[in-house]
């Protein structure tokens, strides 16, 4: 809970730093007069408010609020009207944002200059541009600088000092503080709220209801993130001007100027915290008092100390000697207490007998031996007392002996001399032996007296041995009793038992707790921050959605406008190609005319294309890579070329979105009614394919299309790609050489044939390559290169287009279109001639009118499905359908083409110009709406019956024609050469002119 | 200045070059990877010659074989045929005498024949000699010429010595109209059909 401390931590301890008074920095820097002046007067006053506001809550005593508020109190001195203003105002202060606040402004500190300091400076934010000022003080008129919140966005650290929080502007981040981490939140979630503010009036216009509505809207969803933080009451908003510099005294100030319940909250607050803070200490005071548990005070006590297992008692530090000193009083030397060398000396003899179990046994087996000692002493004793009776007794029998012998010296004497001699002497001897066996009794009795001394004093020794013993005994029990009671503590508590067992773990118990202790905190901070900036993540979400739907609605503005600038530009340049029509101009103006022309040609397609790189809507290749514009070869088609990209250019500004939209929803439904991945041949379908297929689409219902074609011969081979590559690797068909030839020629226009390492390029040479051997006889056709790179290009698998090319090939189109005379196309040509009598009646007549061969310009047409001659959103709106109908769709586009450009046709009168309108006219069909709805309702009725009998008809006689060719071609090989045949030549290609 | 519409055809094998050199002619530009030719394909150029303007009404035609077929749409009524080979295919040079026996047989009988042998930048890997072309074309009675369409080399020249074969206008004061007509109605006796 030290050091970089996480903000959590501060938070709850946000108190003691700010009773710390004044920083320095305060009195370098905020506004100077406030803090110079003596606190006092005004710890008094607020004392006074203090006491009085709180006599009605009984359960505070007076000494208990005065305490911490003195200690706070010096703040400075306001003046006193503001003050009176402020407590007579009494509002609660409850200010939700839903309605714009006060204003935003008060004392932060900055970081900034070249030495990275903290500076405090007076912030005030500015609604109508959203800026936030900053000034040296509050009273400073001009400030020192300003940030630009529209496009701002917070963040605070997490390691970073307390209070401390970042704004990001596009220039530059500012790194602010606040005096806590309370008044950080509120300045976060106020510079939020004001941004939003901001941001709706840029966008909406006036905070109206709406707006409002959205911001309460948003009030409550950044309740979701994070309770709003109330106003750190003194500390942001104008009253905290008052409290200038040293601002850290905030607390104090919130008593005088602030209503009853804001008071009584805070004070709450406050007593909470330092109830809660006294509580800590208590605790850290309970922790800290086992002398193991701060290693400093460890250090303190002698190393054998820290070793020691157990000190049992939980009150000071020096109390764990006390035990020990106490049978060391007992003993004579009484040193106990004073030397720690003795105590040391103390503490290793007890420690040499270490081990609680191993202690009790040694002193119950030197009991035993007391009382064993106490036995033999009481039977030593006995024994003394009997010898000393046997002594008296001994005594009694010499005097009794004695007596006897006077007595029978006399008796002697008064019988036989003699033999009273001889008794007399017998009984001396008697006596004298007596009298030696009595010395003997005495000495041995001595002896005896000795030993009984002797075991007098081993007994008191050993009763002093077994007093200490008991004292031992007794300390020890106690110390078992302290164990176990602290053990049954820790049972209670079980972060603790660890600790109170062993010294080092414990120790290392109770930093791994202060650890988890921080990283509790920590988490909680990383918990408020990730709320923070998950609110800041939702406003910033919301912002750039805003803007970016601003962005959108202007894109279509601009691009409505620039649409109507092409179709002005275009209509002018028709009048421009009017005027250089005009014959009657005389030639000034002529010149004006070819010079106007010249300007506008000059503006060249290439800066209109960079223009529209530009727009986000149109770019210089489409979904599929082809360019959008078309090139135009033909210099004097330059002007009208221009004004084709022009419509081109406009009609796609208009209607890129409009128009797919609903088209988009058919197409999701549909499909989503079909999940089983098959198509089955509907006329919702057909109708929906004529429409075009969505690009979301096209790939796989142009799968499907190609499957449903294909099914046949894939069920019989399903390897069939596969092997076909290996083959034509192996033994290249003949074709293999035009198909390299032709590879690099490709879709060049496109982006993905346009570079020569294209891996589009590689998988369409397998794809050719492939198909050759998979039909033989037509090998490849030049034409069929371009039909495998659309198929490429979106069904993007390299097999899948391999099929999608067969399918056209050998499924779609007649027999022989693509074999070595191209007999079914040319039949083709023919049949369309007369679909063109028939439905075109009046250009049928122009074109011969003018000798005008279609067939020149559409046989090609056919023979790629239109591939490079129609714009590419057009050509594969047309392979969607034809794709699924066939051929037919080939023959109705045509015939719609025509039909679409049918007035500007008429208008042209000179066979070459027709030909040359009419060799690029598909590509400036801008409405591919209309011509659709041309293909597919002015051509109807357009039965297939007719059309397969017409095929047959044409194909018949072209082979008929054929035959009769090769027969004549052999006759002029074989040198006859007769002039008859030259009568057939000239009916036959009469006949030819029709084609 | 009477404006004379001439119809050129351009023949020849596939990758030969006929769409570079008309490319270069109409539009002087040069482009390594120009789509191949399906079918074909219709440009114009005008260019002066004498007190004329000849307009040149380009038939660029497909160069594969199997095209072939499609050839005499485009050569019939052409006042000059354009057979392009390439100097570094000998293929190509076998292909172009293919495309004379068949003008000799179908084509316009009046049709101005010129050679050219294309990418003319690419000596080094040479396989048809000048000399050898430069006979055969002289056999044939046709206007040969080198060139090369990348670098712009004898391309405008191709033209101008395909002008210079024109025969002259009997009449100088007719209007192009009639030329025209002249163009498209080449006599019926030598027309051939595919």
């Amino acid at each position: 809970m030290e050091g970089t401390g996480s903000p959590i931590a501060a938070l709850s301890q946000s108190l003691p730093p700010q009773e710390v008074g004044p920083t320095p920095v305060n009195e370098e820097e905020g506004g100077g007069g406030g803090a110079d002046q003596s606190p006092t007067p005004l710890a008094s006053f607020e004392d006074e408010t203090t006491s009085s506001s709180f006599s009605s809550f009984s359960s505070f005593s007076s000494s208990d609020v005065d305490q911490p508020l003195q200690t706070e109190s010096p703040s400075p001195p306001e003046p006193q009207p503001d003050r009176t203003d402020s407590t007579s105002d009494g509002e609660p202060c409850a200010r939700s944002w839903a309605a714009p606040g006060p204003k935003l402004c008060g004392y932060l500190d900055k970081r900034g200059g070249p030495l990275r300091a903290w500076k405090r400076r007076w912030f005030v934010y500015e609604e109508k541009k959203s800026q936030l000022f900053y000034y040296r003080t509050s009273q400073d008129v001009t400030p020192l600088g300003r940030l630009n919140l529209g496009s701002a966005t917070f963040t605070f650290p997490l390691k970073g000092e307390e209070g401390s929080f970042h704004i990001q502007t596009p220039e530059r981040t500012y790194i602010l503080k606040a005096i806590n981490q309370e008044t950080m939140m509120y300045w976060l979630q106020q510079l939020q709220m004001r941004r939003w503010q901001y941001r709706e009036l840029l966008s909406g216009g006036a905070v109206s209801q709406p707006a409002s509505s959205d911001t309460t809207n948003n009030n409550n969803n950044f309740k979701d993130f994070l309770p709003m933080v109330k106003s750190p009451q003194g500390l942001v908003g104008e009253e905290a001007a008052s409290q200038a510099p040293p601002p850290r005294t905030g607390l104090a100030n919130m008593s005088i100027k602030h209503p009853l319940i804001e008071f009584q909250n805070s004070f709450h607050n406050l007593l909470a915290k330092h109830s809660s803070q006294e509580f800590s200490q208590s605790v850290f005071h309970v922790e800290s008092a086992p002398p193991w548990t701060p290693p400093s005070q460890a250090a303190d006590m002698s190393p054998t100390l820290q070793t020691s297992p157990i000190f049992p008692t939980p009150s000071t530090p020096s109390t764990p000697s006390l035990p020990l000193a106490e049978p060391a009083g007992q003993r004579p030397l009484e040193d106990g207490r004073k030397s720690p060398a003795v105590l040391n000396t103390l503490n290793s003899r007890r420690s040499k007998s270490r081990g609680t179990m191993s202690n009790i046994r040694r002193e119950t087996s030197s009991a035993d031996r007391i009382s064993r000692l106490q036995q033999e002493k009481d039977m030593l004793g006995e024994e003394v007392k009997s010898q000393k009776e046997l002594v008296w007794l001994l005594h009694k029998a010499l005097e009794a002996s004695q007596l006897e012998k006077r007595t029978c010296a006399e008796f002697l004497a008064a019988e036989g001399e003699q033999q009273r001699l001889e008794v007399l002497r017998h009984r001396e001897r008697q006596a004298a032996d007596l009298r030696s066996r009595l010395d003997d009794l005495k000495t041995q009795t001595e002896g005896l007296r000795r030993s009984l001394a002797e075991r007098d004093s081993q007994v008191a020794d050993l009763q002093e041995n077994v007093d200490m013993l008991t004292e031992k005994n007794h300390a020890k029990q106690e110390v078992i009793l302290k164990i176990s009671d602290q053990l049954a503590t820790c049972m209670a508590n079980p972060q603790r038992k660890v600790s109170t067992s062993i010294g080092l773990q414990a120790q290392t118990c109770s930093l791994l707790q202060e650890e988890n202790e921080n990283l509790k905190d920590d988490i909680a901070a990383y918990k408020m921050q990730n709320k923070f900036l998950n609110s800041e993540i939702y406003q910033l979400t919301k912002l750039w959605r805003k803007s970016s739907e601003q962005e959108k609605s202007l894109m279509v503005k601009c691009a409505y406008l620039e649409a109507s600038s092409c179709q002005k530009e275009s209509r002018y340049l028709g009048v421009l190609q009017r005027l250089q029509e005009n014959k009657t101009l005389d030639p000034a103006q002529r010149g004006v005319v070819r010079k106007l022309i010249e300007d506008a040609l000059q503006g060249d397609l290439t800066t209109s294309v960079k223009q529209a790189s530009l727009s986000y809507t149109l770019l210089d290749h489409d979904d599929y890579g082809f360019k959008i514009l078309p090139d135009y070869e033909a210099e004097d088609m330059k002007l009208l070329a221009k004004i084709q990209a022009l419509e081109i250019r406009s009609h796609n500004l208009l209607y890129q979105d409009a128009g797919d939209r609903p088209l988009l929803g058919r197409w999701s439904q549909y499909l989503a009614s079909r999940s089983d991945g098959e198509l089955c041949p509907s006329p919702e379908l057909k109708n929906l394919l004529r429409a075009g297929i969505p690009r979301e689409y096209r790939q796989q219902v142009w799968r499907w299309i190609v499957r449903a074609r294909t099914l046949t011969i894939r069920e019989q081979h399903p390897n069939r790609y596969k092997q076909l590559c290996d083959k034509s690797l192996t033994s290249p068909h003949p074709a293999s050489r035009q198909i390299l030839l032709d590879l690099h020629r490709t879709l060049t226009t496109n982006k993905h044939f346009s570079a020569p390492s294209s891996p589009a390029l590689q998988k369409l040479q397998r794809i050719l390559l492939a198909f050759s051997w998979q039909n033989p006889t037509i090998g490849y056709c030049q034409g069929l290169n371009r039909l495998a790179a659309v198929s490429l290009l979106v069904l993007q698998d390299e097999e899948d287009a391999f099929w999608c090319l067969v399918a056209v090939v050998e499924v779609i189109m007649p027999l022989d279109y693509y074999t070595k005379n191209l007999v079914a196309s040319q039949a083709d040509q023919r049949v369309l001639k007369d679909f063109m009598a028939e439905k075109l009646p009046r250009l049928t007549a122009h074109f011969e009118e003018h000798t005008i061969d279609v067939s020149l310009i559409t046989f090609n047409w056919f023979l790629v499905g239109f591939v490079e001659n129609l714009p590419s959103d057009l050509l594969l709106r047309v392979w969607d359908a034809f794709l699924y109908e066939g051929t037919k769709v080939l023959f109705r586009y045509t015939l719609a083409l025509f039909k679409y450009k049918e007035e500007d046709i008429l208008k042209i009168h000179d066979n070459v110009e027709i030909y040359q309108y009419l060799r690029f006219f598909t590509k400036t069909v801008t409405d591919g709406r209309k011509l659709t709805s041309i293909a597919f309702t002015m051509m109807n009725p357009f039965p297939g019956k007719i059309l397969r009998n017409r095929r047959a008809l044409h194909l018949e006689r072209l082979q008929g024609e054929l035959r009769e060719l090769e027969e004549q071609q052999k006759e002029f090989i074989s040198g006859s050469v007769v002039r008859k045949d030259k009568d057939l030549d000239t009916l036959l290609s009469e006949d030819e002119e029709e084609l | 200045m009477a404006i004379r519409e001439l119809k050129v055809c351009l023949l020849g094998d596939t990758g030969v070059g006929k769409s570079s050199i008309v490319c270069r002619f109409v539009q002087d530009h040069f482009d390594h990877n120009i789509s191949p030719t399906i079918g074909a394909s219709f440009l114009t150029k005008t260019v002066p010659f004498g007190h004329e303007l000849h307009k040149f009404l380009i038939w660029d035609t497909a160069g594969q074989e199997r095209f072939h077929s499609l050839a005499p749409m485009y050569y019939r009524g052409s006042a000059a045929a354009v057979i392009v080979y390439d100097i570094t295919k000998l293929d190509s040079f076998q292909t172009l005498k293919k495309w004379v026996k068949e003008l000799k047989e179908h084509g316009p009988e009046d049709i101005v024949v010129a050679i050219a042998g294309n990418k003319n930048d690419l000596g080094d890997i040479r396989e048809v000699p000048m000399k050898e072309a430069k006979e055969f074309a002289e056999s044939i009675a046709a206007i040969f010429i080198e060139t090369s369409a990348r670098n712009a080399v004898n391309v405008e020249e191709l033209f101008q010595k395909i002008s210079k074969q024109i025969p002259p206008l009997q009449n100088p004061e007719v209007e192009s109209n009639e030329s025209f007509k002249l163009t498209q109605q080449p006599p019926p006796s030598t027309r051939r059909c595919c």
